[in-house]
């Protein structure tokens, strides 16, 4: 069954080499001389790639939803990916602040 | 926007760009609540436990605008409120006027009072107190803070991942000019050594001034990332070379693995769900049987004692037997049914009726529906055992990262 626009490159092993590199690329510019707008970009490519990482594996879940037949457990698996949201908006809020922090001190 | 990233629109509009392109890409429709995001902001602050007491008191600012002064990291409500008060460069201007004001007190208030006297027993060139290992304060806590939450799958990891990059890259400067030379926001010469104790997860802060283990450290670190990750092109590799083999492109095999396991996961449970059904039929069943069978054992033994005696009432009670037989289904096979009506027909025989066939007939028929619940209950564990290894690797399956799959 083919998948189009999740390519092995984007989709697999690619997947955590791109956020080891964002990741980098962040702390980075973090430590250098920056403008606003470098940090930026560097930022909401770090976001970017996180989403990416976070809805593949929401979607897998809610793939999963489809077929479950057993109610209880398609509730667990919804609260699973209300969590997986919410853990996401957390951790980029929390590397936001972090960031902030890093800058001023 | 400045400098500052933790501003709940800034942070907004970051994942609201993300999660368009990310479900264009995945071909999704998922909604991601980025309207909560001032709410996380402040419960985030109050989840993040400081080991500072100065801390405490400037969380607890953050998260009510109305105590005390303006937080070093900006609330949501005070943002939204200054927003509403003064639109556009305005109330950048008196957000970041606010920040400042709050950062000069906080000094005031460490130093004595004075904002403008340097604080007691630092030396000029080196770090501030936020940034002093053994003030616990800072980046630092937040960072501690940060590592003592509960753990927490998905996107945590990534933050962590971060955390330990920060905390690397200080490694890094400490050896390399880039860190102590080109950020003018960090003075003095121990700037990198102070960052590492302040930002190291072993809490071992005796180890600055030793410089070539950390170098050690580093250089086997980055080997280690660089082994990991020409295992991991190679593995891609592979991956590519086996998936074009199967026909299956990209992820799609292994969301149809997991499509394929939950398939599997219902199955189970459907069996597992009619075994249960089963069992509680038999339980039933075994219950009536026992009370016919302590029947039928009082009327083989009044045949036996009574010989004779009672020949033509004893037609009464087996035509009633018969009739229980028939409603209870005592016997399900053809072969069963016929074995147990022949030895009810032996009870019409004449003289033949003092052997307790319908003790044997009911008696046959309890240790056969008993046999049959040790069975169901035997397939039902087994089911169960299978089920629990599908779930786990469905689990397994959903968590790890891609390339583990």
């Amino acid at each position: 069954m083919e998948r189009p626009g999740i390519s092995v490159k984007t989709g697999s092993t690619a997947g955590s080499i791109k956020i080891d590199q964002a990741t980098e690329n962040f702390i980075g510019v973090l430590d250098r001389d920056h403008t606003p707008e470098e940090l930026k970009r560097a930022f909401d490519n770090l976001v970017s790639v996180m989403t990416f990482e976070t809805f593949r594996k929401i979607k897998a879940r809610q793939e999963v939803i489809q077929l479950v037949n057993d109610s209880a457990e398609e509730e667990k698996i919804e609260e699973e990916i209300n969590k997986m949201k919410e853990d996401l908006i957390k951790s980029v809020s929390e590397i936001a602040m972090l960031a902030d922090n890093y800058q001023k001190e | 926007m400045a400098d500052t990233l933790s501003n709940s629109t800034a942070v907004q509009d970051s994942l609201e760009v993300a999660a368009k392109t990310a479900n264009t890409t995945l071909e999704s429709d998922i909604d991601l609540p980025v309207e909560k995001i001032d709410l996380d902001i402040s419960s985030l602050k109050l989840n993040i436990r400081f080991d500072g007491a100065g801390h405490k008191d400037r969380i607890r600012g953050a998260a009510n605008p109305d105590k005390k002064e303006q937080s070093a990291v900006t609330s949501p409500k005070a943002e939204s409120q200054s927003k509403g008060d003064v639109g556009g460069q305005e109330g950048k201007k008196e957000l970041e006027n606010r920040k400042r004001q709050f950062r000069m007190s906080q000094l005031a208030d460490r130093r004595g009072g004075n904002p403008n006297m340097p604080s007691q027993g630092t030396a000029a060139g080196s770090l501030p107190e936020d940034l002093n290992p053994q003030q616990q304060s800072g980046a630092d806590n937040m960072l501690k803070g940060i590592r003592n939450e509960r753990e927490q799958p998905g996107a945590n990891q990534l933050r962590r991942k971060l955390e330990y990059r920060l905390r690397n890259r200080a490694q890094r400067g400490m050896a390399g000019p880039s860190l102590g030379e080109n950020n003018s926001r960090l003075s003095g010469a121990g700037n990198a050594d102070d960052l590492l104790s302040n930002l190291d997860f072993s809490g071992n802060e005796d180890d600055d001034d030793d410089d070539s283990q950390p170098m050690n450290v580093q250089e086997s670190q980055e080997q280690q990332v660089e082994e990991r990750l020409a295992r991991e092109r190679e593995r891609d590799r592979q991956n590519q070379k086996s998936n074009k083999d199967k026909n299956v492109a990209g992820a799609g095999g292994d969301y149809s693995l997991l499509q394929r396991i939950q398939i599997e996961v219902n199955t189970y449970r459907n069996k597992i769900k009619k075994i249960d059904e089963q069992i509680a039929g038999l339980r039933k069943t075994l219950i009536l049987l026992m009370t016919v069978l302590a029947a039928v054992l009082g009327k083989d033994v009044l045949d036996v004692v009574g010989f004779g005696l009672w020949g033509w009432v004893d037609w009464l009670f087996d035509i009633q037997l018969m009739l229980a037989a028939f409603i209870l289904k005592i016997e399900q096979e053809g072969k069963e049914k016929i074995e147990g009506w022949m030895l009810s027909l032996v009870e019409l025989i004449p003289y033949a009726d003092v052997l307790p066939a319908w003790t044997a007939r009911v008696l046959k028929s309890v240790l056969q529906r008993n046999k049959e619940l040790g069975d169901a209950v035997d397939e039902k564990k087994k089911i169960q055992k299978k089920l629990d290894k599908a779930l786990k690797f469905r689990q397994a399956l959903l968590n790890l990262p891609e390339e583990d799959k």
